[in-house]
């Protein structure tokens, strides 16, 4: 799973700790999330991307052959 | 170059403070020097702890905004476990300085330091859940004295969070167990060479094998 957190979050001018607090989690969180280390919760998915209003698909990508 | 200089002041107050010790107590042989070994580094890692306290106190009184934001707080994340680590550190030689020095040294000197060492690196670890409180400003981190403290604090960590202490703990608990079963092996090994018999610590390190296993193939067979 690739996710678009980095760019977007430089689109919305926002740093992982403000990203952090809007999505209710720790900034540890994001940064995991951002390095592919950690695939969220659908909960926390869904959280992130109506902070972006963005679909939950344009903000986590996966390859095909992950389906 | 901040570390060099935060080691070299404290590696400054252990080697004072173990030559006061020696100067008051007649030191004649290894397991006092071993003891006094203990002493020092517990101590460095003792003011080492206490450095990233402060540090990481005077980060928080000031303010940052944008990637400096970021960078502080993964900072203030990282001396946080540093903190851990050292007084942790710090708390175990200082328990084994103790045995050490009631078993082999009879020294009392020796034996109050050790003590004095262990009671301030208990506080130390104590201290943790103040600082955790520092570093996470916005949670409700709850107190020491409540009875389910370590459920609690895992209820506080959010899914990532969870996602690093089971990494953490699953590589540990692996470690454990093989680090248990090769010193069996080694007690064993050092009893029949003729030595001391080691039949105590044995079963000893048996018992924590079985405990430590039993509780975590409980929680897993329960869920």
């Amino acid at each position: 799973m690739k996710s678009r957190l980095k760019e977007l979050r430089a689109r919305e001018g926002y740093n992982q700790t403000q990203l952090a607090k809007l999505a209710k989690v720790s900034r540890q969180t994001i940064s995991l999330i951002e390095r592919g280390e950690y695939m969220p919760s659908l909960l926390i998915a869904v959280r992130i991307a109506r902070i972006f209003n963005e679909p939950v698909e344009n903000v986590f990508r996966f390859e095909e052959e992950e389906f | 170059m901040k570390f060099i200089l935060q080691f070299f002041i404290s590696g400054v107050a252990g080697f004072f403070s173990v030559y006061v010790l020696m100067s008051f107590s007649d030191v004649h042989f290894a397991g006092e020097v071993t003891v006094l070994g203990l002493i020092a580094i517990s101590i460095i890692l003792t003011a080492l702890s206490i450095f990233r306290f402060q540090k990481i106190k005077l980060l928080n009184k000031q303010n940052f905004s944008g990637e400096e934001e970021d960078e502080v707080e993964d900072r203030k994340y990282k001396m946080f476990a540093d903190y851990s680590l050292f007084a942790n550190i710090s708390f175990v030689l200082s328990i084994l300085a103790l045995s050490l020095s009631i078993i082999v040294t009879h020294n009392v000197i020796l034996t109050i330091a050790s003590l004095i060492l262990l009671i301030i690196t208990y506080f130390l670890i104590h201290y943790m859940t103040r600082l955790m409180q520092h570093v996470y400003p916005e949670r409700n981190i709850p107190s020491k004295s409540d009875p389910d403290y370590a459920q609690s604090v895992l209820d506080l960590a959010d899914d990532g969070e969870k996602h690093v202490i089971l990494d953490g703990l699953y590589k540990s608990q692996g470690l454990l167990n093989l680090s248990l079963i090769i010193a069996i092996s080694l007690a064993t090994v050092y009893s029949v060479s003729g030595e001391e018999s080691q039949i105590f610590s044995i079963i000893l390190m048996a018992i924590v094998l079985l405990v430590v296993n039993g509780k975590y193939l409980l929680v897993i067979r329960n869920k």
